[in-house]
């Protein structure tokens, strides 16, 4: 337990990017959800979103803004279904504040601690979204412990390798 | 108070803004405006998201197909010739389909207009490219890229050739969002093709359709093709939606669920089809179709009684021979193989136009010129028939033919004089171009008989002495062109042989050339020298075309 908890300046510091990719890294996720999908249906289950609102939650570690980019990103989700506007932004509001509040006691650069995260807050996401489903919206919600499962094991493995790719872009240093 | 904020401002920020959105849900689905499902609260944020994400996904799916249609265009093209070949046979087929549904639509519209029913027919669509998805299992949406500029509106139906797929819930300028059959907030009006029983279709949670609320029926079985009903008011009736999966039980209730699987592919959808505009009648295009249909139909209404009446058996005569005897080899070949092309291409249509059974007087052609006509002979109506196959499938020592002579044109049978008393006039020469069509203007008496003329288009002049001799020649066939439907006939290859009167042979009648039913005649008795005829009693003048031999007298005085 010891190797995933911060305990060097180095992982205490908060790290940073551009500010344009605060919007074009999400926007960019979005797109290619949506896109990818169309061709390949099994996309679906990755949630390319859920995990870039992970990243930049534990990166920024202040978790108004990860609550706020949370916010952003799960309503630019709903925005692009039918449904009504605002399930994938409180489920991933949720998310993004609840990261950034572990991320300044995790080590975020370990790979374990990255896997354990993303796991978790698949389930989570899950759980939050069947919530609203059928409880707020009263719809019917085809539920199953396997796919669910399965699903964090996916984006855990998926998010290992999007964040050591979006670790190439960041800075450190302090703001 | 400022340090109670300070203390817990984050855990109050998220409040807020979970407090913020759970409102905006309350408030989309309390209060959807008309014709906008989502509320006016919504559609700004969908625009501009809509506005955001849709031109790269626009562009990437433009580019994606330019590599598709580089590739797929001028690379691909291997099995093209193929596929055509078996686009235009699906074609024929299709049209006999549809010409035969064509009466039966005709009809339909006419009892619709008597009625005074109103038709819902799709008179305009707006082919769209899918150009992405909502990117999650939970809602079952797909994005075009055609909006309201290009005339689209909500509720407005999408369909494939195959089956529908949904309906537009969502419209922008540039975009529209189409709501598939598939997910769990739609709802399509369905009727089970066979059984005739109605019902909703919406999907189930894991996005499969399947009608609810259904009365358990025994009738209602896998396959069972479903349609739209028309009752949704989206929808026009009749249009395919799927078959029937399988029947499940609702646990809720008593009734079943029918699920069903959809015609149109929802899962790889690559272009649909929008339609912004019916019609109460027909439009000009399907009326047109119609009209074409119908008249394809006529058609094969008469061919189908053509062959009826050829194929009737009180028109069969049970004496007659059967044609399909007096063809050679070849021309069965030819025959077998034309019939078989002609069954792939139109099965109604008859492999041989329809013969006369019993060429008589009247029959065209067979009346003879007014100048060979021998005052005391036999009444040319008085004729037999004979078989023509024999000299025809035999040509050897059976039928002694000294000289060649055309075929009545359409006959196949050989007319043999039952009056032998007055010899035909046999001049023997040697044949360098048998050709006969059935326009021959050298045709014989009646004594003539139709040598291998088993085609309609009654080749003849197929059998010609080797060699002017004092003898009858035996005429060898060396191909058995002759009694082919192209009417060439064969070079004959002359044999020699010693002079042998006609009489030791099978017995027949002296005949020109072709009449190779002689020899299956009963000879009469007695005989005349029939071949001793001088050059001067010839009475089968020379052809002048090329399609029949020369009758000319031999040097040899025969």
């Amino acid at each position: 337990m010891a190797l995933l908890t911060a305990s060097s300046r180095r992982d205490v510091d908060p790290q940073s990017y551009p500010l344009s990719l605060y919007i074009v890294v999400p926007l960019l996720a979005i797109g290619l959800q949506s896109f990818v999908t169309l061709h390949f249906s099994r996309f679906s289950i990755l949630d390319l979103p859920l995990l870039v609102t992970i990243y930049f939650a534990t990166l920024s570690r202040s978790p108004i803004a990860a609550t706020l980019m949370g916010t952003f990103v799960g309503l630019s989700q709903d925005a692009l279904t039918h449904r009504p506007i605002g399930v994938n932004g409180i489920a991933n509001a949720v998310i993004g504040y609840i990261a950034a509040s572990l991320g300044i006691k995790l080590d975020i650069e370990n790979h374990l601690a990255r896997v354990l995260l993303c796991f978790v807050f698949t389930l989570l996401h899950s759980a939050i979204f069947l919530l609203i489903t059928s409880r707020v919206l009263a719809l019917e919600v085809d539920w199953s412990w396997l796919h669910e499962l399965i699903r964090g094991v996916v984006n855990a493995l998926a998010g290992v390798g999007l964040f050591a790719l979006l670790d190439l872009a960041k800075r450190r240093g302090w703001r | 108070m400022e340090s109670l904020f300070g203390r817990y401002k984050n855990a109050l920020v998220l409040m807020l803004v979970l407090l913020a959105q759970v409102v905006l849900l309350a408030m989309q689905v309390r209060r959807p405006a008309p014709n906008m499902p989502d509320g006016h609260n919504v559609r700004l944020w969908r625009y501009m998201v809509s506005g955001v994400i849709t031109p790269p996904e626009r562009l990437a799916h433009n580019i994606g197909k330019g590599v598709r249609d580089i590739w797929s265009n001028y690379i691909y093209l291997r099995n093209l010739r193929e596929q055509n070949e078996g686009l235009k046979r699906e074609n024929d087929r299709l049209r006999l389909e549809q010409a035969g549904l064509a009466e039966d639509a005709l009809q339909g519209q006419r009892l619709r207009e008597l009625l005074d029913f109103r038709g819902r027919y799709i008179d305009k669509t707006v082919a769209a490219q899918v150009i992405g998805t909502s990117g999650t299992d939970q809602a079952r949406d797909i994005t075009i890229d055609k909006g309201s500029k290009d005339g689209l509106d909500v509720q407005m139906p999408v369909v494939t050739p195959d089956g529908i797929v949904g309906k537009i819930k969502n419209v922008f300028p540039h975009s529209a969002q189409v709501l598939l059959i598939s997910d769990q907030t739609s709802g399509t009006g369905v009727l089970l093709a066979n059984t005739r029983v109605r019902g909703v279709m919406k999907g189930n949670a894991s996005g499969q359709p399947q009608m609810i609320n259904i009365s358990p029926d025994e009738r209602i079985q896998p396959g069972e093709p479903v349609i739209t009903s028309g009752g949704d008011q989206v929808y026009p009736p009749g249009m395919p939606v799927g078959v029937v999966e399988k029947v499940v039980p609702d646990p809720d209730s008593s009734y079943v669920n029918v699920v069903v699987k959809p015609n149109a592919n929802l899962g790889s959808l690559e272009e649909v089809l929008v339609v912004v505009q019916f019609s109460d009648k027909m439009p000009f295009a399907q009326a047109k179709d119609l009209s074409a249909s119908e008249a394809v139909a006529l058609a094969a209404k008469q061919r189908a009684a053509d062959v009826l009446s050829e194929k009737l058996p009180s028109l069969r005569d049970p004496n007659a021979p059967e044609t399909a005897q007096s063809l050679t080899p070849d021309a069965e070949k030819e025959a077998a193989a034309s019939a078989a092309s002609g069954s792939e291409a139109d099965p109604a249509r008859p492999v041989r136009p329809p013969q006369a059974l019993h060429p008589d007087r009247y029959t065209p052609g067979q009346a003879p010129a007014a100048e060979n006509l021998v005052p005391g002979a036999a009444p040319s109506g008085i004729h037999r028939t004979a078989p023509a196959t024999t000299a025809a499938a035999t040509p050897g020592p059976k039928s002694n033919t000294p000289s060649s002579a055309p075929a009545p044109s359409g006959s196949d049978t050989a007319l043999v004089s039952r009056f032998p008393a007055k010899p035909v006039t046999a001049v023997p020469k040697p044949a360098t171009n048998a050709t006969a069509t059935p326009t021959n203007p050298a045709a014989p008496t009646t004594h003539t008989a139709a040598s291998g003329s088993a085609t309609p288009s009654g080749s003849g002049a197929a059998t010609v002495p080797s060699a002017p001799g004092p003898g009858l020649q035996r005429p060898v066939r060396t191909a058995a062109s002759a009694d082919t439907p192209s009417g060439t006939a064969s070079t004959v290859a002359p044999v020699r042989r010693t002079p042998t009167p006609p009489e030791s042979d099978s017995g027949g009648i002296l005949t020109p050339a072709g009449m190779g039913a002689v020899g299956t005649t009963p000879r009469p008795k007695p005989t005349t020298p029939k071949t001793q005829t001088p050059p001067a009693t010839q009475t089968n003048p020379a052809p002048t075309g090329n399609n029949s031999p020369p009758a000319s007298t031999p040097p040899g005085g025969m």
